[in-house]
């Protein structure tokens, strides 16, 4: 029972220096967003004098107050989550339909394809082109032009392949393959279970992708009623970037305005993220240790 | 049917004509082809058709006559960029600082990812999971914000602390020397959380049978995780620094653009925002796209590069 | 073919028209008569009067929007305009922040309007869309259709100038502000309960204001035993150090904008007649010597590089009670009432040489507001229909909103605004209120501002006073070049501002000393400054010698 002892020893000082350690990562971590959390309930000149280091000064809630009466923002939610629940549900389909068969060692052409596929990470044709081509296909100011134009994305049909390739031993594939099992089948019966975790990830990448998404609205949606939530909340932040216009048609002094902008970002930021936040520890029970691997086996 | 006799069978089919190998593969696999169609089909769409537009990075881009009929004029942009005044500083400040974040930013995932997983309460590894990837929806300018604030010489928290212990309060941000400290050192705080959601991902592909094989070796948690963990993962993450190569020129515009100021250019001034300065601020979309082309040129290089070492060194390869 | 005949049938008028201008006279009411030459006015519209068009006719317009207003099509003014002109327009706002890329994407995709409001052309932006045919020449319709800017035009000769192209074409036209309050921009103010408490009257050379801001630094005026005040601070752009040029003789054919796309020249005093580039004058690095020494001795805050908008911080810093001198555009309500501190203009400084200029001062157009498209149907429905915003009642209805609703005018003459917006019941300020009216809230529409429409307070307005004492009289707008010259512009200029502003931040903080000052001469010369000064002087000419 010896090794057993040494075994425990070294373990406790593993989980010991582990622990300790995560918990200066937390810290650093959670202090910043502790005081923009703090700024969220803050008073706008108190955090433009930098006076907010823990605690809420001023405390009140006008900022979120602003937030949520303003139309846009909740019509901005509205639109978001459309345009990322049907975003992703696409990616997704696609992305299972590209990598799968790319993960197939007698696939022929997968090399071919991937290059194709590879190439375009790094040559576009650019914006003016783009555009040329999505006005071209009817999607100005259409719903679809926040979702046709980012249906796959390369990478993440990289990993997802990456995963394929991984964690389906192939074994598998030939006893299915004995079995008289289709492609579709192959897909739908063996893989997909067993890829729990990847899809939870994509899920999570491709939805906060839609869900932070606005350079597409910028380009081609100009109907306000269709615009993302973020291209809202970049137009409030952005406010304060603005140079100060060169000409004072107006003697109204900015100053009011920005110094509102500038405490209600930190609340656009929380109610921008929470709904991500509370999304992940549904998809987390998603990574679990390789459960079913050894039910399918049997 | 024996091994010996399939294997037979096999090498009788290949020495046959190739191109009947190919239709039977095709046949034999057509349902591969059926998916992988609507793919293919959205990249001749979205990505290769407007891909002609790559030609104006030779052109002399005039709005009337659009992208076609405007006149060619060579390297022209390329040899005004390579000209330019502050050519050799661009290129290595982008070189510097995404090195810089592959080097430092790259482990740090992998390692945050493999502490997580040894958290036994799952309560609290839903909670630090949870907050180490808040900080990836921060936007940008929240962020550089929150920077400039902690690192400001009178008021700023870091500075309160050297103060503290004695220190003279130094002016990070406006001194050359820390720029891409901060700027790689931000990012990772910003987004290690998030990336580390991968390799859990890929952690939780791991055969638990593996562990209790080795649990009963005697191997402690250290050794597991140096023998079967990591293998485990690697694959994984040879992947993702291939495609992190691939990216070395982008360092990304908004973010340095933010962060720089005046004062600190020697070390902050990246190809992003120089031609932003010069290009795209009067809309000079072909002098901008010629200076795309050629990071996508080296990007590229790089990428090939990484993948012919990696498929020498490792199985794992793009392809 | 259509707009041929259309063109064609304007151009006779206004020949027409150009033969009986002995009767034209200087009318002080909107509507000319143009008797005779009914006959070749288009058939769809009314010349004189409301509504614009006979018929209902639909027009789209592109506009840059701003973030405090509401969708243009449902503005309370345009809509009202719209019912008054018999013309439907449809708007597709971009937003402020995605209208540079969005602009030239449009033009490129050829998605174009019938016309542009606040469209933020920029000189090159006129002269190519113009000479490349995408935008209409206005001169004839101007003629013909405008009477009210006719008449500006013919008040204001510069305006004219400064919106005529190279080829003698107007392609665009500009928002007239002939206010004092809009001649001039940034201005200098210092802390004058600190003075008062220290017994020094206010500075008017440049060392004695470096003094002053010595004794701020060094006394504790604000009495909390703390050396906590500032000098002068602000924000990365510093403007402090352009504010000084005209302690030094620079700028002395004014600075019209911020930094970014500044005026590089100005008139050399040497060699009259012609513009010599600013950043390489031998008087400026007298300038950059001046602010090294204030910022040497932390008069200039040491951390205005990293701060990005002063008008945030500035607030925050007077209720800290810490504000020394600042730098200010607009009226000084939010510092004053943060801060219980009282703050006078510096109008100018004299420096060393004698000299004591204010530069700031800004060009009576502001070009690139608006423009038709070359391939509209309506030009001249379009032309009447913004003549009427240059007009007394239209430029009321465009600035003010509706009367009784948003404003009232007084028995003086002034146009006030009412309590909805001045003391609104939701709170919102002044601009958001207005956001929902008119996009004037932004300013950059095509109209002409007033005094009578402005609310100074006396503070302001006797600053203003001060300031028409130094500042500059002959102010060079931005020029429209010949398009080869703007090609070569663009390659040269960027990369020398650039680099200007770079080592102006090193010179005046230190972080290169000034002894490097040839090898920067000479390093700008060697990035062709002298052919780009060439141009300017060009188009310097040109400008002097048009009509």
């Amino acid at each position: 029972m010896n090794i057993r002892k040494i075994q425990n020893i070294e373990d406790s000082i593993f989980d010991t220096i582990n622990t300790v350690l995560l918990l200066l990562i937390l810290i650093v971590v959670v202090y910043p967003l502790v005081i923009i959390v703090s700024c969220s309930f803050s008073d706008p000149t108190a955090i433009a004098q930098g006076k907010v280091v823990f605690f809420p000064i001023g405390f009140n809630i006008d900022s979120y107050k602003r937030v949520f009466q303003d139309a846009r923002v909740l019509n901005g939610f509205k639109n978001t989550i459309l345009y990322t629940v049907v975003g992703t549900a696409i990616n997704l389909a696609l992305t299972i339909a590209g990598a799968y068969p790319l993960s197939r060692k007698d696939f022929l052409g997968k090399n071919v394809i991937t290059a194709i596929f590879v190439f375009t990470m790094f040559f576009n044709g650019g914006i003016i082109p783009t555009y040329l081509v999505v006005k071209q296909l009817r999607l100005i100011n259409n719903f679809w032009v926040m979702i046709l134009p980012t249906a796959v994305s390369v990478w993440n049909l990289i990993i997802m392949r990456t995963f394929f390739k991984n964690s389906i031993p192939e074994e598998l594939y030939e006893a299915a393959g004995i079995d008289g099992c289709s492609h579709f089948k192959m897909l739908f019966r063996i893989v997909l279970p067993l890829s729990a975790p990847i899809i939870a990830v994509m899920v999570l990448f491709y939805g906060v992708a839609h869900w932070n998404a606005f350079f597409n609205a910028l380009m081609y949606i100009t109907d306000r009623q269709k615009y993302p939530l973020q291209m809202i909340l970049r137009a409030i932040l952005l406010e304060s970037f603005q140079t100060e216009s060169m000409i004072n048609t107006t003697q109204i002094d900015q100053s009011q305005h920005l110094l509102i902008a500038e405490a209600l970002k930190y609340a656009l930021i929380i109610v921008a993220s929470v709904p991500v936040l509370i999304l992940y520890p549904f998809l987390q029970k998603y990574f679990v240790k390789g459960v079913m691997i050894g039910a399918i086996k049997g | 049917m024996s091994d010996l006799a399939y294997k037979e069978e096999r090498v009788v089919i290949k020495t046959k004509t190739k191109k009947d190998f190919i239709l039977k593969s095709i046949l034999r696999n057509w349902q591969l082809y059926v998916l992988i169609a609507p793919v293919l089909i959205y990249f001749i769409l979205f990505q290769y058709w407007p891909m002609y537009g790559v030609q104006i990075a030779f052109k002399k881009f005039i709005i009337t006559k659009g992208i076609m009929g405007s006149p060619w004029i060579g390297f022209t942009h390329f040899e005004r960029f390579f000209n330019s005044h502050d050519f050799v500083r661009v290129i290595k400040n982008t070189f510097s600082i995404s090195f810089y974040q592959i080097i430092v930013g790259f482990p740090m995932p992998i390692v945050l990812a493999l502490m997580m997983n040894e958290i036994k309460n799952k309560a609290y590894k839903s909670v630090m999971q949870t907050v180490t990837y808040f900080p990836h929806f921060l936007s940008l300018v929240v962020l550089t914000g929150m920077v400039i604030s902690f690192l400001s010489p009178n008021s700023g928290i870091v500075n309160t602390i050297l103060k503290a212990v004695g220190i003279d309060p130094i002016p990070f941000m406006t001194e050359s020397q820390w720029f891409q400290s901060i700027y790689v050192l931000s990012g990772i705080w910003q987004n290690t959380g998030w990336a580390s959601i991968l390799y859990l991902a890929a952690l939780a592909g791991i055969d638990t049978a593996l562990y209790e094989a080795a649990v009963v070796d005697g191997a402690s948690k250290l050794k597991r995780i140096l023998h079967i963990t990591i293998p485990g993962i690697l694959p994984v993450a040879i992947i993702m620094l291939i495609l992190d190569m691939g990216k070395v020129m982008n360092v990304g515009f908004e973010k340095v653009f933010l962060m720089q100021n005046d004062l600190v250019l020697d070390s902050a001034e990246v190809i992003s925002t120089y031609v932003y300065k010069v290009g795209l601020q009067q809309g000079r979309y072909d002098y901008a796209s010629a200076v795309g082309l050629f990071n996508s040129l080296i990007n590229f290089t790089m990428l090939i590069s990484m993948n012919k070492l990696s498929k020498k060194v490792t199985e794992t390869s793009l392809w | 073919m259509k707009r041929l005949r259309l063109m064609a049938m304007v151009l006779t008028v206004a020949m027409v028209v150009t033969l009986m201008t002995g009767c034209a006279g200087a009318s002080k009411k909107e509507q000319v008569k143009t008797a005779t030459t009914d006959a070749k006015i288009p058939e769809y519209l009314n010349m004189t009067g409301m509504p614009i068009a006979k018929q209902p006719i639909t027009l789209k317009v592109f506009g840059s929007g701003s973030a405090n207003q509401v969708d243009w099509n449902t503005m309370k003014v345009l809509t009202q305009y719209e019912k008054m002109t018999n013309m439907s327009v449809k708007y597709d706002i971009i937003e402020a922040h995605a209208y540079p890329e969005k602009k030239n994407i449009l033009f490129a995709s050829r998605d174009l309007p019938d016309f542009f409001l606040r469209a933020k052309f920029t000189s090159a932006d006129q002269v190519n869309f113009g000479t490349q045919g995408i935008l209409a020449p206005l001169n004839e319709l101007i003629d013909q259709y405008a009477p009210n800017l006719k008449a500006l035009l013919a008040k204001y000769p510069d305006v004219k100038k400064d919106i005529t192209a190279p080829d003698g074409k107007i392609y665009s036209l500009p928002v007239i502000r002939p206010t004092p309050a809009e001649k001039y921009g940034v201005k200098l103010y210092i802390n004058k309960t600190w003075l008062d408490k220290l017994s020094i009257k206010v500075p008017t050379t440049t060392e004695e204001y470096y003094q002053a801001l010595k004794a701020f630094k060094e006394k504790d005026p604000n009495g909390n035993g703390k050396a906590d005040e500032l000098g002068w601070t602000g924000d990365s752009s510093v403007k402090i150090i352009q504010f000084l040029h005209g302690a030094w003789g620079l700028n002395n054919a004014g600075s019209t904008a911020s930094d970014i796309g500044s005026i590089t020249v100005d008139k050399d005093p040497a060699a009259p007649g012609k513009l010599r580039l600013i950043c390489t004058a031998p008087y400026y690095k007298e300038v950059l010597e001046y602010c090294n020494k204030l910022y040497k001795e932390g008069l200039i805050d040491n951390e205005v590089f990293t701060v990005k908008s002063a008008s945030v911080q500035n607030p925050a810093k007077a209720k800290d009670g810490v504000l020394g001198s600042f730098i200010a555009t607009a009226d000084l309500d939010s510092i004053t009432d943060n801060g219980g501190d009282n703050f006078v203009i510096i109008p100018a400084l004299k420096g060393p040489h004698g000299e004591q200029m204010y530069t700031n001062v800004n060009t009576v157009g502001y070009a690139g507001v608006f423009a038709i498209s070359a391939n509209s149907k309506y030009p001249e429905a379009i032309m009447r229909w913004v003549d009427y915003l240059y007009g007394e009642e239209g430029s009321k209805l465009i600035q003010m909103g509706i009367e009784g609703e948003t404003c009232k005018t007084m028995p003086d003459g002034k146009v006030v605004y009412t309590d909805l917006v001045k003391k609104n019941p939701q709170g919102l300020d002044v601009g958001t209120v207005m956001g929902g009216y008119t996009p004037m809230n932004a300013g950059q529409m095509p109209t002409l501002t007033s005094e009578k429409f402005q609310d100074l307070t006396p503070e302001f307005q006797d600053a203003l006073k001060q300031l028409d004492k130094y500042a500059v009289k002959e102010v060079i707008p931005f020029f429209l070049h010949e398009p080869k010259a703007q090609d070569s512009i663009n390659t040269l200029e960027p990369e020398i501002i650039n680099y200007y502003k770079e080592m102006r931040a090193k010179f005046v903080t230190g972080k290169e000393p000034l002894t490097k000052w040839d090898e920067y001469v000479s390093t700008i010369k060697k990035m062709g400054s002298d052919e780009l000064v060439k141009y300017y002087s060009d188009a310097y000419e040109k400008w002097k010698n048009s009509k």
